[in-house]
C-alpha cells in the first residue's frame, strides 16, 4: 500500500527539518572522526584487570591500602633459577644476565651492598637495648639472673665462630643476632656470593627481582616480556641443560592478557563484520546495502569509542572486545531498512523510514535499556561497556534514520532468490495452536525447563573470573611457596590518630596473632612494629634489658675476674620518622600507609605463607575486641559483591520483563503478549539450558539475560509491527543470525565474563528465534501446529 | 617482595668487615692455579694418610679465647668425643659445665644437667647450615668437607703437619677469615680469628681410640 500522502507543504517542512538534522549529525560525526584520529595516534588503552573491579568506597584507609598493595606488586617480576649445585646456578646466572641490556624494559634490583649493612647496624645500635622479639621478652621476664649468667658464660666459651654483631658488653646475652635472624625470617632468601639464595626441594636457587619499565613495556599486544624471558631461558639452558627456571609477577599476567585481548578484538570484531557482510550479500546481492550498513556500523563504533574515552578518560580492552560484539546487534537497523526496501521497492526511502521508525525506535529503546542496566553494578568495567554499547547503538540508529534516505538511491535492491525464498517461508512457518501437537510441544518445553532449572547452581567466587594461563599460574604458586611471599589479598589495616597509637594497636594485634601462629594455623606475619616498636614498648623493653643485662655483666665479670661495664644506649626512643628516613627501613617501608584522611594514619600487617580458607574466619575474628584494626579479604569481598549484585540484578531482570510488557501493551494493546512471551519463555529455557550444561550461574550470566531481554524482544516487535510481511521476516532472520554469530564469537573469549555473556545470549537468542515465529500474529489462517 | 634488603641480615650477624667485597670465583685455567690445586690434593692425601682414622676418638682440650673488650683471655677446659660421620660432643668442665653436641645437621647446647639451652637446625636457616657444617668439619675433622670450602696451604712433614685454611666462599671469608691447625696423628692445635676480632686457640691432647659410645652419647647424636 503506497502512501501517496498528505499535504506537500508539511512534508516539505518535514523534509527540511530532516535535512537539517542529517547535516547536524554529519557535523557531530566529523567531530567524532577527528577525535578518533587523535586518539588512535596515542591510544590510552587500559589492560589493567584490577581497574575493572570497583573501588572500596567504605574506607579511605582501606582503598589506599588496596591501591598501594596492588601498585607495588604490579611492576615486579621475580625469576628463580635452580640447580642441584650452586656452581651450576652461578653459570646459568651469567648466561641469563647476558641477554638483558639497558633498554630491555626490565631493570634488575641490586642486592644490598656491604656498606648498607654496616649502616643499618650503626643506625640501630644506639637502640639495641629496646629491640626484642616477643619470645625474648617472655624469657627475660621469667628467667632468673643466675640462669642468664651461666647462659652467657656458656656462649662465651663455646668453640666456633661468634654470632655477635657488636662488642660483647653491648649485647651480653646475644639477643641482637637472634632479633636480626627473626627479621631475616620474614624473607626466606639469604645472601650467597652476592646473590639472593634459597634452598627448596633439594635444589639451590638464586632469586632475581626485576622492575618492569612501563613505558617501554606498554601493552600493545606484542609479548615483549615473554620473548625477552624466553631468550634468557634459552641462554641459561644452553649452559646448564637441567637448570630449572621459574618466573612470576603481575606484568607477565598483564602482558599475556593484553596479547590475548588484542587478538580477541580482532577475531570478534572482524569476524562479526565479515558475518554481517556475508549475510547482506547473500540476501541483497548489491553493494549499496553493504556499504551503507557498514557506514552506520563504523559511525556507531567510532562514536561509542569517543564517548567512552571522553567520559572515562581511557578505554579498556575488554570494553573493546565486548563492543565488537555490538556489530551483530547494531546492524538490525540497516538490515530492516534494506529488507523493507527490497520488499516494497516503490516506496521512497523517506517514506519507508517514517513507517519503520516506530518499530525501530522501540527496538532501540529496549536494547539500550538492556545495556544500560549493565551500568547499575558499581563495576567500572561494566559501566564502560554500558556506555559504549548504548552510545554505539544510538549512533548507528541515528545514522541509519537520518542518512539512509539521502544516501540510498532510487533503485531498491532487487529481490534475490534467497531473499524471496526466505520471505515466502514466513507463510509456511508453523504457528502454535491448541492442538495435540501444539500441547505436546508445550509440555515438552515445560519439562525441559523444569528439569534444567533443578540442575542449576550458582558460584560467585572471584577466582573463576580470572583470566588464567595455567602455566603462569602454576609458576606463580611455586614461586610463592619457594619464597614464602605474603598474601596480597588478605591482610589487616591498622588505623590510629598518630603513629604511636597505630604501633600500639599493631602490637595488641600481634599478641593475638602469635597464638594463631603457635597453633599452626598461620605461618607468620610482617608488621611495622617488628622493625620499630611503639614508644611504650621500647621504653619497657629498655628497662627490662637494663635490669637483666647489668646483672649478667656483673656476674660474668666476677666469674672471670674481669672489669666489664655495659655500653650505654640512647636515652630517647626511636621514632617512626627517623626510621622512615633511613635506608634501613626499605624492606618494611611499604607497610606504612601514612596519612589516610580523616585525621588518621594507618599501617598494614601482612600474613605470610599459604592461608587456608578454614583459618580465614579465625583471622577475621581476631579484630573483634581490637579498636582500629580492620580485616581485609579482597577475594571474599569481591565474591560477596558479585553475589549481591547477582541477586539485585536478578530482581531488576524480573522488573525489566514487567516494564517491557507494559511498554509493549501501550503500543500493541492486547497483542503485546506475542512479542513478549517468546523472550520471557526463552529466558526460562536458557536458564534451564545452562543448568543442563552444568554452568554455575554468576553475575555476568544475569547481566547477559538483561541483554537478551533487550535484544530478543526486538524480533517480536518487528513481527508485530509488520505482520505477514516477508520483508520484516527476512530482516528478523538476517538480524538474528548475525547477532547469534557475534555473540557466539564472544563465547569463545578467554575472558570469563565475556564468555558468560556470549554463551548465554547465544543460547537465549536461539530459543527466541524458535519461539517468536511460533507465536506471531497473522491475519491469514494458514498452517497451524 | 619489598626489596632484597633483609636477606643480608644474617650476613650482618656474622660479618663485620667493611672491606668485604663480593667476587665470583675466577675461572683461571693457567698453571699457577692448577699447581695450587694439585698441592691441595697432595696435602689432603698426605694428611689423610697421616691422621688416624679410628671411628671413635676421645680426648681432652684446653681452649683460650681472647674476646675483644676483655682484658684477659677466657680459659676453659674439658673433654670431647668425636665419632666419625656421626658427630662431636664437646664437654666443657671449667669454668662452667656445659655440653655442646654437633651433628651434621644440628647444633645443640646443654647445661650441666643435660637441659637443652639452645638448638639450631641447619635446615631452618641456610647460614646455620654453613656454621654447623664448618664446626663439624673442623672438630671431627672432616677433610673432604673442609677441602670443598677452604683452600689448603701448609706442609706435611715426617712427624708433624701444619695447615693454613682460607675460605673459598666470600660469605665464609666474612665468618672466619683464617684457620691455622697443627698436629701429628691427631689434630693437636687449632686457631682461628673471627669476624668480631676474637681469637680462639684450642689445644687437644690425650687422644685415644675408643671402642664404643655410651648410651647417653648415642642418645645425644640420635
Amino acid at each position: 500500500m503506497v502512501e501517496k500522502n498528505s499535504n506537500s507543504s508539511s512534508s516539505l517542512v518535514g523534509h527540511s527539518v530532516w535535512r537539517a538534522c542529517a547535516i547536524f549529525w554529519l557535523l557531530i560525526v566529523l567531530g567524532g572522526a577527528v577525535h578518533q584520529w587523535h586518539f588512535w595516534q596515542h591510544p590510552i588503552l587500559s589492560t589493567d584487570v584490577m581497574a575493572l573491579l570497583p573501588k572500596d568506597e567504605s574506607s579511605a584507609a582501606v582503598s589506599i591500602a588496596t591501591e598501594r598493595m596492588s601498585s607495588q606488586a604490579s611492576r615486579k617480576v621475580v625469576v628463580a633459577i635452580g640447580a642441584k649445585e650452586w656452581e651450576d646456578v652461578e653459570r646459568a646466572l651469567v648466561a641469563w644476565r647476558s641477554v638483558f641490556t639497558d633498554d630491555s624494559g626490565l631493570a634488575e634490583h641490586p642486592i644490598a651492598q656491604a656498606e648498607k649493612i654496616e649502616q643499618s647496624i650503626a643506625f640501630y645500635a644506639p637502640y639495641r637495648d629496646r629491640l626484642l622479639t616477643s619470645d625474648q621478652r617472655d624469657l627475660l621476664k621469667i628467667s632468673t639472673p643466675s640462669d642468664w649468667v651461666s647462659s652467657a658464660l656458656m656462649t662465651l666459651i663455646q668453640p666456633g665462630p661468634t654470632r655477635r654483631v657488636t662488642t660483647w658488653s653491648s649485647d651480653p646475652l646475644g639477643l641482637w643476632p637472634q632479633w636480626w635472624a627473626t627479621r631475616a625470617g620474614d624473607i626466606r632468601a639469604r645472601l650467597r656470593n652476592g646473590e639472593a639464595y634459597v634452598t627448596h626441594d633439594g635444589l639451590d636457587w638464586a632469586v632475581l627481582v626485576y622492575e618492569s619499565d612501563r613505558s617501554a613495556m606498554s601493552f600493545d599486544g606484542e609479548p615483549h616480556l615473554r620473548l625477552l624471558l624466553a631468550r634468557a631461558t634459552a641462554a641459561s639452558l644452553a649452559v646448564v641443560p637441567d637448570v630449572r627456571l621459574l618466573q612470576a609477577g603481575i606484568p607477565l599476567h598483564a602482558e599475556a592478557a593484553a596479547v590475548q585481548a588484542h587478538g580477541e578484538v580482532n577475531t570478534i570484531g572482524w569476524g562479526s563484520l565479515a558475518a554481517v557482510m556475508a549475510l547482506l550479500w547473500l540476501a541483497f546481492r548489491a553493494f549499496r546495502p553493504i556499504l551503507l550498513t557498514a557506514l552506520s556500523l563504523l559511525v556507531g563504533i567510532a562514536m561509542a569509542t569517543s564517548a567512552t574515552v571522553l567520559v572515562f578518560g581511557q578505554i579498556h580492552i575488554v570494553t573493546l572486545i565486548f563492543g565488537s560484539s555490538l556489530i551483530g546487534v547494531a546492524e538490525d537497523y540497516g538490515i530492516h531498512y534494506f529488507s523493507a526496501r527490497q520488499a516494497t521497492p516503490d516506496r521512497t526511502p523517506m517514506a519507508l523510514i517514517k513507517i519503520l521508525l516506530p518499530g525501530l525506535l522501540l527496538a532501540l529503546l529496549t536494547s539500550v535499556l538492556g545495556y544500560w542496566v549493565l551500568g547499575f553494578a558499581p563495576f567500572p568495567g561494566l559501566r564502560q561497556m554500558a556506555t559504549f554499547s548504548a552510545v554505539g547503538l544510538g549512533a548507528t540508529f541515528i545514522t541509519a534514520v537520518l542518512w539512509f534516505p539521502w544516501l540510498d538511491g532510487l533503485h531498491a535492491p532487487v529481490l534475490t532468490p534467497l531473499a524471496y525464498r526466505v520471505s515466502k517461508s514466513l507463510k509456511r512457518w508453523p504457528r502454535l495452536s491448541s492442538s495435540i501437537g501444539g500441547w505436546t510441544f508445550v509440555v515438552f518445553l515445560v519439562m525441559f525447563a523444569v528439569l534444567g532449572l533443578i540442575q542449576l547452581s550458582s558460584n560467585d567466587d572471584l577466582r573463576q573470573l580470572q583470566v588464567g594461563r595455567s602455566a603462569l599460574i602454576a609458576q606463580q604458586r611455586e614461586m610463592s611457596s619457594l619464597l614464602e611471599l605474603p598474601s596480597p589479598t588478605q591482610y589487616y589495616v591498622i588505623k590510629g590518630h598518630d603513629a604511636e597509637e597505630v604501633l600500639q594497636r599493631e602490637e595488641a594485634l600481634k599478641v593475638k596473632l602469635d597464638r594463631i601462629v603457635s597453633d599452626g594455623s598461620l605461618q607468620g606475619y610482617r608488621a611495622l612494629s617488628d622493625w620499630i616498636p611503639s614508644k611504650a614498648q621500647q621504653e619497657s623493653d629498655a628497662l627490662l634489658t637494663a635490669k637483666v643485662e647489668t646483672v649478667v655483666i656483673d656476674g660474668v665479670a666476677k666469674s672471670l675476674g674481669e672489669v666489664l661495664k655495659r655500653d650505654s644506649f640512647s636515652s630517647l626512643s626511636l621514632t617512626l620518622p627517623q626510621w622512615l628516613a633511613n635506608e634501613v627501613s626499605r624492606p618494611a617501608r611499604n607497610l606504612w600507609l601514612g596519612d589516610v584522611g580523616g585525621d588518621e594514619v594507618a599501617s598494614v600487617l601482612m600474613l605470610r605463607g599459604e592461608l587456608r580458607s578454614e583459618y580465614l574466619s579465625k583471622l577475621s575474628a581476631v579484630t573483634k575486641d581490637l579498636d582500629g584494626v580492620i580485616w581485609i579479604d579482597s577475594t571474599a569481598k569481591y565474591s560477596n559483591l558479585l553475589a549481591t549484585y547477582r541477586v539485585a540484578i536478578g530482581e531488576w531482570l524480573v522488573l525489566g520483563h514487567i516494564l517491557i510488557f507494559i511498554a509493549l501493551s501501550w503500543r500493541f494493546k492486547g497483542r503485546a503478549w506475542r512479542a513478549w512471551l517468546p523472550t520471557f519463555f526463552s529466558t526460562i529455557l536458557t536458564f534451564a539450558s545452562l543448568g543442563w550444561l552444568g554452568y554455575p550461574i554468576q553475575l555476568f550470566h544475569i547481566l547477559a539475560f538483561v541483554l537478551l531481554l533487550g535484544v530478543g524482544i526486538d524480533y517480536g516487535i518487528f513481527l508485530l509491527e509488520h505482520p505477514d510481511d516477508g520483508g520484516a521476516w527476512l530482516a528478523v532472520i538476517l538480524g538474528s543470525l548475525s547477532t547469534v554469530l557475534s555473540f557466539g564469537l564472544l563465547g569463545l573469549s578467554q575472558v570469563p565474563p565475556l564468555r558468560a555473556f556470549g554463551v548465554t545470549v547465544l543460547i537465549g537468542l536461539s530459543w527466541v528465534l524458535l519461539l517468536t515465529p511460533l507465536l506471531r500474529l497473522s491475519h491469514r489462517s494458514e498452517l497451524r501446529v | 617482595m619489598g626489596t632484597a634488603w633483609c636477606l643480608v641480615m644474617t650476613g650482618a650477624m656474622t660479618r663485620r668487615n667493611i672491606g668485604v667485597k663480593f667476587f665470583a670465583l675466577p675461572l683461571i685455567l693457567n698453571s699457577p692455579f692448577l699447581w695450587a690445586q694439585s698441592i691441595d690434593q697432595i696435602l689432603i692425601t698426605r694428611l689423610k694418610n697421616r691422621l688416624s682414622d679410628e671411628a671413635i676418638v676421645r680426648g681432652r682440650f684446653e681452649q683460650s679465647k681472647q674476646i675483644k673488650g676483655f682484658k684477659q683471655p677466657l680459659l676453659s677446659k674439658g673433654n670431647f668425643v668425636t665419632a666419625r660421620q656421626k658427630g662431636v660432643i664437646w664437654q666443657t668442665r671449667a669454668p662452667i659445665e656445659s655440653l655442646l653436641v654437633l651433628t651434621k645437621n644440628r647444633m645443640s647446647s646443654r647445661q650441666a644437667d643435660g637441659r637443652l639451652v639452645h638448638q639450631i637446625d641447619s635446615n631452618r636457616e641456610p647460614m646455620a647450615k654453613l656454621i654447623i657444617e664448618l664446626m663439624f668439619a673442623m672438630l671431627s675433622p672432616d677433610l673432604d668437607t673442609l677441602s670443598q670450602r677452604f683452600k689448603f696451604e701448609g706442609s706435611v712433614l715426617e712427624e708433624v703437619w701444619n695447615l693454613v685454611l682460607t675460605p673459598k666462599d666470600a660469605s665464609l671469608m666474612a665468618l672466619i677469615p683464617r684457620i691455622e691447625s697443627q698436629g701429628n696423628n691427631y689434630v693437636r692445635f687449632v686457631q682461628w680469628r673471627d669476624s668480631m676480632g676474637d681469637i680462639t686457640q684450642i689445644r687437644m691432647f690425650g687422644q685415644q681410640a675408643s671402642p664404643s659410645l655410651s648410651h647417653e652419647e648415642e642418645a645425644y647424636f640420635g
